[in-house]
C-alpha cells in the first residue's frame, strides 16, 4: 500500500488555501523578505511577519498557516523536503515481540560461558552469577576484571569478552586476520558455538578493530594492533534493523575468538500493522518538523541526511517500525572551527508504540543549576 | 554446584528490585560474590545542554550510585573551581557537545588543554580518578591526531594531574544511543568491572557502528576498576597510552 499525505487532495487544497491567504495578504516587500534565500533571511523577521498575518486571517485557516509558518521557519535546514517521505509506506509493516526465552536459559548461558571461556583460556566463575540490572546477569573471571560473559534474561542477548589484560604490553597481536577474512571467520565461530543466525538477514556493517598506542618520542605515535572486529547488522522485511540488534565478533591471534556481542533476538513472524494503529502521517511530519526546527536553532548550518524507515529494536523485547531522522549540524563551540555535531531521533510509526524509544526516557530528576560556585570540597582522595 | 545470583545493581541509595521466582530458585546465597566498594566513592555528573537530553545521559550513569553532584555544566566546574566540583569526585561524567579536547557547557566551552591552569590545577590533584565524556570527538586518537597526548599531559596547564583514565569518543556520538551507553556503562562500573574496557563494551553493545571509543590513561592504570585501582600517577608525568576502537 502506498500512502502519502501529499496524495490527499483535501489536504493539498487546504495547504494551498493557507499559502494563498498568507502570500496574498502580505505586502510584496514582505514576501520578498520572507520567501527567498535562507542565508539572507533572519528567522525572527520571518516569524514576526507570519505571526502578524496569522492574527489577521480567518480562524478556519489558522492551522494551515501555522503549517506554512513552520515550513518557512525551518527553511534554513537543507534537505528539509526529506520529511515529506514520512508516511509513504511501500508495503505492509510488521511489529515484533521477542519470543519467550527458554526456561533453562540460565543453564544454557552458563554452558555457553564455559565453552567460550574455555576456548579463550579465560574461565568464568559460572557458580557466581551477578545481577547487573533488572534483566542482565554477568559472570566473571577471577583474575581479569575486563573478562566477562553477560546475558539478558529477557531477550537471550549476550556479550562475551575474553579479557584484555593480557594485551597490555607494547606489541601487536601476532597473526591477526586480514580484513577480507573477518566475516567468514566470524561465521565459523557462530557455527562452532551453535549460534543459528539466518545469513540472509545479515549485512556486514563495519570492519574494524582495537588498537593501543603510545608516544613515539618524536611527536608521533607507535601503534599496536590488538584485535580485529566485524559487525553485522540485520535486515528484516526489507528494512534495516536499528536499535540494539547487532552481531559483533572480535578476533585475535590466528583468528581466535576474542569477544562477541550477540544481540540477535528471535522475533518470530511478527504481526502486520493495520492502518488504524498507525500514527497520522501529518502528525508525524509535524512532530519531526518541530524537533528538527528546535535542534537546528543556533547552528551555523543544518541539513537532513536521512529520514529512513527502519525497524527499531528497543532491546527490551519489542521491535517496531519507525523513522530514523538524522540532522547534521555545524555548531560554533566558541573555539576553533565549528564542529559537526549530529542529532538523531526515532519517530514511531505506531500511534501507541509498545517499543521503548530513546525519546521516551527522561531523567527522574533534573540537574541542579551549575552556576553555584560554592565550596563543596570533598578534600579527600579515596 | 552452587549457583549464586547476586544483585550488584543495588548500590548506595538504590533499591533492590524484587527477585522473580525463577531467579529465586537459583539463589542460594544473596551475599556471596557481591562486588563491594573498597571505600565510599563520589560520583558527579555534568550536563552540557538543557534541551537535548544530556541530563538523561548523565543521570543514566549516576543512577547506579548514590552520587554527590548532578549539575548543568559550567566552566568553573572544570577550571578554577574544579577542586569543588569535578576534582572532588572519584568518577565524573560529562554529556554534551564536544570537539577535540573541548567540551561545551551552559556558559560556553572549556578547553581541556588549558583547564588545569588555575590554582586548582588539573584533575586528580585532589580526588578524581576517572572521567567519561559522552560527547563527540573529545578524546582524539592517532587516527585524527598523531600527537594525541601532549594536550593531556605535557604542559603545566594540562588536566592529567593524577587522573587515571579519561574515556570518550574520537568519533561522533549519537543522541539516540548516548543514554543507553551511559546506562550500560554505569551498571558495569558499579559492579567493578574494568573501567575503559567497560566503556568499550558499552559502545559495542549500545552504540551505532560509526561510534568508536577512545581511552587515555597512565599505563599503570590500565587495569583499574572502580573499587580497585593503582596509586595516583604523579602530577608531572608525561606518560600516557591510548586504547581506541576503529
Amino acid at each position: 500500500m502506498t500512502r502519502s499525505i501529499y496524495s490527499e487532495m483535501p489536504r493539498l487544497l487546504l495547504t494551498g488555501l493557507a499559502a494563498g491567504v498568507l502570500f496574498t495578504s502580505v505586502s510584496p516587500s514582505a514576501v520578498a523578505q520572507t520567501i527567498p534565500q535562507p542565508e539572507q533571511v533572519r528567522r525572527p523577521v520571518i516569524q514576526r511577519e507570519v505571526e502578524r498575518e496569522i492574527q489577521r486571517v480567518e480562524p478556519r485557516v489558522v492551522e494551515q498557516i501555522r503549517d506554512v509558518e513552520l515550513q518557512i521557519r525551518v527553511a534554513n535546514v537543507e534537505n528539509i523536503e526529506l520529511l515529506q517521505t514520512i508516511g509513504r509506506y511501500e508495503g505492509a509493516l510488521r511489529a515484533y515481540r521477542v519470543g519467550r526465552t527458554p526456561s533453562d536459559l540460565d543453564s544454557r548461558m552458563r554452558d555457553l560461558a564455559e565453552r567460550m571461556g574455555g576456548s579463550a583460556e579465560m574461565p568464568f566463575n559460572t557458580d557466581d552469577v551477578a545481577r547487573l540490572d533488572q534483566t542482565r546477569m554477568s559472570m566473571r573471571n577471577s583474575e581479569d576484571p575486563s573478562a566477562v560473559f553477560e546475558y539478558d534474561r529477557r531477550t537471550g542477548n549476550f556479550l562475551f569478552n575474553a579479557g584484555l589484560m593480557k594485551m597490555r604490553d607494547d606489541s601487536s597481536t601476532p597473526d591477526l586476520p586480514r580484513q577480507s577474512e573477518l566475516a567468514e571467520l566470524a561465521q565459523r565461530h557462530l557455527q562452532e558455538f551453535g549460534l543459528d543466525v539466518n545469513t540472509r538477514e545479515m549485512n556486514v556493517a563495519h570492519l574494524g578493530g582495537l588498537n593501543m598506542a603510545i608516544p613515539d618520542g618524536n611527536g608521533g605515535s607507535t601503534v599496536f594492533e590488538k584485535l580485529k572486529s566485524v559487525r553485522f547488522e540485520r535486515v528484516m522485511d526489507g528494512l534495516p534493523v536499528e536499535g540494539d540488534t547487532r552481531l559483533i565478533v572480535q578476533l585475535g591471534e590466528g583468528g581466535s575468538l576474542a569477544g562477541m556481542v550477540y544481540q540477535w533476538p528471535n522475533f518470530g513472524r511478527g504481526q502486520e500493522i493495520s492502518q488504524r494503529l498507525m500514527a497520522d502521517p501529518q502528525d508525524m511530519q509535524q512532530q519531526a518538523l518541530e524537533t528538527v526546527q528546535a535542534m537546528a536553532a543556533d547552528t551555523e548550518r543544518a541539513w537532513l541526511t536521512a529520514v529512513d524507515l527502519v525497524l527499531y529494536d528497543d532491546g527490551r523485547g519489542f521491535m517496531e517500525p519507525a523513522y530514523h531522522v538524522v540532522l547534521n549540524r555545524m555548531i560554533d563551540l566558541g573555539e576553533g572551527e565549528p564542529a559537526m555535531i549530529p542529532y538523531d531521533f526515532y519517530l514511531p510509526v505506531l500511534s501507541e508504540p509498545r517499543a521503548f524509544f530513546p525519546f521516551m526516557e527522561q531523567a527522574e530528576r533534573a540537574p541542579e543549576n551549575g552556576e553555584d560556585e560554592g565550596a563543596l570540597r570533598n578534600g579527600e582522595d579515596e | 554446584m552452587v549457583n549464586a545470583i547476586t544483585d550488584s545493581s543495588a548500590g548506595k541509595g538504590t533499591v533492590m528490585k524484587p527477585i522473580t521466582s525463577t531467579v529465586l530458585a537459583l539463589v542460594v546465597s544473596m551475599s556471596a560474590g557481591v562486588p563491594a566498594m573498597a571505600a565510599d566513592r563520589e560520583e558527579g555528573g555534568y550536563a552540557g545542554t538543557t534541551d537535548e537530553g544530556h541530563d538523561t545521559v548523565v543521570y543514566n550513569f549516576l543512577k547506579h550510585f548514590s552520587y554527590e553532584q548532578y549539575y548543568y555544566s559550567y566552566q568553573h566546574q572544570w577550571s578554577w573551581n574544579n577542586d569543588n566540583r569535578v576534582d572532588a569526585m572519584d568518577f565524573a561524567i560529562f554529556a554534551g557537545h564536544g570537539n577535540k579536547w573541548l567540551i561545551a557547557g551552559i556558559d560556553g566551552s572549556i578547553s581541556l588543554t588549558t583547564a588545569g591552569s588555575s590554582g586548582d590545577r588539573g584533575y586528580g590533584s585532589l580526588d578524581a580518578e576517572f572521567i567519561a565524556f559522552e560527547s563527540c570527538y573529545v578524546v582524539p586518537s592517532p587516527i585524527e591526531e598523531s600527537n594525541w597526548y601532549s594536550n593531556w599531559t605535557s604542559e603545566s596547564d594540562d588536566v592529567f594531574d593524577g587522573l587515571h583514565q579519561a574515556v570518550g569518543f574520537h568519533t561522533l556520538s549519537w543522541q539516540s544511543t548516548d543514554q543507553k551507553i551511559t546506562n550500560y556503562f554505569g551498571s558495569r562500573i558499579h559492579s567493578n568491572h574494568a573501567v575503559w574496557q567497560s566503556w568499550f563494551d558499552a559502545i559495542n553493545a549500545r552504540g551505532r557502528s560509526d561510534e568508536h571509543g577512545s581511552a587515555v590513561m597512565h599505563p599503570s592504570a590500565d587495569g583499574d576498576t572502580y573499587s580497585s585501582f593503582v596509586s595516583d600517577p604523579a602530577e608531572s608525568h608525561s606518560s600516557l597510552r591510548i586504547w581506541y576502537q576503529y
